[in-house]
């Protein structure tokens, strides 16, 4: 008798990454013909975006596809993924994604199934040339720039920006008015929302990375017969690494895209840029840091920095 | 469960609560209740069901809202209101329904500036309508216009609906904000057409006394002291966002700030105005807000249970010439949204209803947008359970029925619907703006 | 109601009022920190981010916290189809009966809205957008408000007065 799984994913459908996703379940809807199959009910119309991850916990929905800073308050070990210096099959092939899956299943109650869509990192994006200090770090006094809670730390620490909370659909309006003057986002995606009319320049280095990735009920999991596990598993795997590979091809084009449309990168110094981007990681590790000892679970820390390669480097 | 069969159970269940007299707000809530139950299953459907309305309700989206009545409120309890119109009505004379023009006119400067249809009809509501009453407009000439003018704000650029429908559809956002532009101004040409009809058939449905004469001297002095003020609030507000001080969602706050200053300048702000102002804008928020509650978890309802999309690919799944199919996304859009929000029609619409229309019927997607978001303003307004039409009986004078508010609002849908076929007929209304200038 | 009763219902009455007066000074709150927040921004100056997500959670508390009151003022809006078109003897059960089913749904959002909060703390969970906010916080005015509005549909079941008026039309 084939299993059926529920899913939705955190998105709206058009979105690249919904898109990736609804392929994954294509794969395993053909693989898994007669054995298992999933059956998407939608996006955030279906199910609120916040909510998925705990629809998924309670078994309401039997599969998830989200950012894991959506459930950051149950496990902030997703910072791992945000700062981490490595990419999805780099992570599975050095086992760390199972430990990561371990943390989902103890604490959360849903199997990690993998890390979908990543190495995609975050930019600031500027309507003017950005200034930087003496030291080459950039300038933002004065600045106003468009936060989410990923990062806000440490553009308010480390950038010493204004920061400022718009929903993204107002983005535009705020740009085309001068509401903000920047705008972090990924690499991908800003022509999606066409601010590369107001947005004129890029700063290099990146930043972050996404941290998407498909959680599955851990119970409906555990029902599962060990050839629909299987099939899951090894298609998210094959996933984690064709989805890794596509985005990076559709980066290296939007890179180009934006060039033609009139982005110039900004780069940074060397030295600068290493400072800029251990900074980002500091603050997200602090946090993680505080919220791991605050749910005992500080010991793992230092382990879990090295495997994810997610402390500073020089 | 077959999608007619979770349909038919959906709206049904909502349509016999409401014809026992249950409270439409609880109506949707225990519809919802039962719903969750069924198609979630068990008390974690439940949960979700409160998840989702905590994250529906706590949206910032909504702030505009409260504010904007607050601001109609303040306007009308400290009776800067009255004062203005007053002036209006003695500089304009003997033009029969002049305040009627006055509401487009100043409805279509709000729905400009503001990305809310709710907010811009909860403000127009709360400061036109009792005044208009109190001087004898019929329901039709009041209740009427604003109800065409507050869904102008998601048709005329600044729209959040409008940019997220680009997004979602992938065109150009701008194209197709500047492609609202004509059809917006268009859309108010004819409800001013219409109300000059309504006023030429019948000659009862505004009031027609008789102004003296006012000296030019007087005229000057009345509109300094009387108009001037309160259109510098305005004036204000529109620059706090065209200089990006502000977002279309905060600029509503700037309103409230103004008016309150206002007030101050003309010691009309009382203990008493203030308390009866917020009084009133509580009244209509508390209202208007707990039937979103309902409504915005029954859209994910209808979604989760398959009943939405089953009806989008059941009509959208015939093969029929391009303008049936057109009228029937459009009916769809209708449908839906008598029970669904704004937002949740567009993430389910929009993926389905986009490749049909521009690659399979060859509809430009410019022009098509258009159409889907004149779709969803006139849902808004869709007798029975059209949300401005809950706001706006929040928003009237007691004693005002719902039936005579769906009696003022069909002339003006009926502009709405008009403009929908002469956009079917010619393009270029929609397409002349965006394509100036590109080749 | 019996006298030994009346100082209770009277404490009580005054906690819905007050309800609604908090809910009104946070509608009038909403447009100060709005405004607060642009002046902020506009002069480079950093507003804490709970600030605007205060303004969200507000909305919410706003709801839950004048949804009783508006109860009692009868100002949620029904329709009168089927009450305006049966005698009077039978109008009075079927709003009673309404009134009780209205009571019913809400003591249930109650119960599984202290479960919801239940959960909140037990997980120390906090909203994505604002991390330093308890959810908890935010999620009691759940059960607080279905609970208060199910207490004020129970004055429309077993009160001298009635939610329906027999006259046609939709009501408020
Ligand atoms: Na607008
Ligand atoms: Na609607």
């Amino acid at each position: 008798d084939e299993e059926v799984l529920t899913a939705v994913h955190a998105f709206p459908k058009n979105l690249v990454y919904s898109q990736s996703f609804l392929e994954f379940v294509d794969k395993v809807n053909k693989e898994g013909e007669g054995v298992v199959k999933i059956e998407v009910r939608g996006g955030p119309e279906a199910i609120a975006m916040f909510e998925q991850p705990q629809a998924v916990q309670r078994g309401v929905v039997d599969m998830v596809y989200t950012p894991g800073s959506f459930y950051t308050s149950t496990i902030p070990e997703k910072d791992l993924l945000v700062a981490s210096s490595i990419n999805g099959p780099e992570a599975r092939a050095s086992g760390a994604l199972e430990i990561y899956d371990q943390i989902h299943q103890k604490n959360m109650g849903v199997k990690y199934l993998g890390w979908m869509d990543s190495g995609i990192p975050f930019h600031i994006y500027t309507i003017d040339e950005p200034k930087v200090t003496a030291e080459g770090k950039p300038d933002f006094s004065g600045l106003k720039m468009r936060g989410n809670p990923i990062y806000n730390e440490w553009l308010k620490g480390y950038l010493e920006a204004t920061v400022a909370t718009i929903p993204s659909n107002e983005v535009y309006t705020a740009l085309e008015r001068g509401t903000v003057d920047a705008t972090p986002w990924t690499s991908i995606g800003i022509m999606d929302w066409n601010w590369d009319k107001f947005l004129k320049y890029r700063i290099d280095p990146a930043f972050f990375s996404t941290d998407l990735g498909v959680i599955v009920n851990l119970e409906k999991w555990n029902s599962l017969s060990p050839q629909a596990q299987k099939i899951l598993q090894d298609v998210a795997i094959a996933h984690e690494k064709s989805s890794f590979e596509a985005l990076q091809e559709q980066q290296n084009s939007e890179y180009a895209e934006q060039e033609k449309r009139g982005i110039k990168s900004f780069k940074l110094s060397e030295e600068a840029a290493a400072a800029y981007v251990n900074a980002a990681k500091a603050a997200a590790m602090e946090r993680m840091k505080t919220d791991m000892e605050a749910k005992g679970r500080a010991g793992d820390f230092d382990m879990l920095v090295e495997k994810f390669k997610a402390g500073g480097q020089s | 469960m077959e999608w007619y069969w979770a349909f038919a159970l959906m709206i049904g269940m909502i349509l016999a609560l409401m014809a026992f007299g249950f409270p439409v707000a609880l109506a949707f809530i225990t519809a919802n209740l039962i719903g969750a139950v069924i198609f979630m299953g068990g008390s974690g459907g439940i949960l979700t069901f409160l998840g989702n309305a905590f994250e529906s309700m706590t949206s910032f989206a909504l702030a505009p809202v409260p504010l904007f009545l607050l601001m109609g409120e303040l306007f009308f309890h400290t009776g800067l209101a009255n004062r203005m119109f007053d002036a209006v009505d003695r500089l304009l004379g003997r033009v029969p329904g002049r305040l009627s023009y006055v509401t487009v006119a100043g409805g279509t400067a709000f729905a400009t500036l503001s990305g809310s249809s709710m907010g811009s009809t909860a403000l127009m509501g709360s400061l036109m309508v009792p005044e208009m009453t109190k001087r004898g407009y019929k329901k039709i000439l009041s209740i009427g216009p604003i109800l065409g003018t507050g869904g102008l704000a998601m048709i005329i650029p600044p729209s959040a609906l409008g940019v997220l429908l680009a997004t979602l559809a992938k065109i150009d956002v701008g194209k197709l904000l500047i492609a609202g532009v004509v059809p917006g101004l268009v859309l108010a040409s004819m409800y001013a057409a219409m109300i000059f009809g309504i006023t030429m058939v019948d000659k009862k449905a505004a009031p027609a006394y008789d102004m003296p004469p006012v000296a030019l001297a007087e005229k000057l002095r009345m509109f300094l002291v009387n108009i001037g003020p309160m259109a510098l609030v305005v004036v204000i507000v529109i620059a706090f966002m065209l200089l990006g001080w502000a977002t279309p969602s905060e600029a509503a706050a700037v309103g409230v700030i103004g008016v309150l200053l206002l007030a101050l300048a003309y010691r009309a702000l009382t203990w008493k105005s203030l308390v009866k102002s917020v009084t009133g804008a509580l009244r209509v928020t508390a209202m208007a807000f707990l039937i979103i509650f309902g409504s915005a978890t029954f859209s994910q309802l209808l979604s989760w249970s398959g009943a939405s999309s089953g009806l989008i690919g059941w009509v959208t799944g015939f093969d029929l010439a391009p303008l049936v199919m057109l009228l029937a996304m459009f009916g769809i859009l209708l449908v839906l949204g008598m029970f669904m929000d704004q937002l949740s029609m567009m993430l389910l619409t929009i993926p389905i209803f986009y490749p049909l229309a521009t690659l399979q019927l060859g509809f430009d997607p410019i022009w098509f947008g258009v159409v889907v978001l004149l779709a969803l303003e006139i849902s808004f307004t869709t007798p029975p359970f059209g949300l401005l039409l809950f706001v706006m009986k929040g928003v009237a004078p007691k004693g005002t029925t719902m039936a005579e508010i769906y009696v003022a609002a069909i002339p003006f849908m009926a502009c709405a619907m008009l403009l929908v076929a002469l956009l079917i007929i010619e393009p270029q209304i929609a397409l002349w703006l965006p394509n100036l200038g590109s080749p | 109601m019996s006298a030994p009763l009346a100082p209770l219902v009277r404490a009580y009455d005054w906690m819905i009022t007050a309800l609604a007066v908090v809910a009104g000074i946070m509608l009038f709150l909403t447009a100060l920190v709005v405004a607060l927040q642009i002046l902020l921004r506009e002069t480079a100056l950093q507003a804490p981010d709970w600030l605007f997500t205060s303004v969200e959670f507000g909305l919410l508390y706003m709801t839950m916290f004048s949804v009783p009151w508006l109860m009692r003022e009868r100002g949620h809006i029904y329709i009168e189809l089927l009450t305006a078109s049966v005698p009077d003897a039978t109008r009075h059960v079927i709003s009673r009966c309404v009134a009780a089913g209205a009571a019913v749904v809400c003591a249930i959002l109650t119960w599984y809205g202290i479960d919801f909060v239940a959960g909140d703390i037990a997980t120390a969970k906090y909203d994505w957008r604002a991390p330093d906010i308890p959810r908890a916080w935010v999620s009691i005015s759940l059960p607080i408000g279905f609970g208060l509005l199910g207490i004020e549909c129970l004055r429309y079941v077993f009160g001298r007065e009635i939610l329906h008026s027999g006259e046609i039309g939709i009501h408020e």
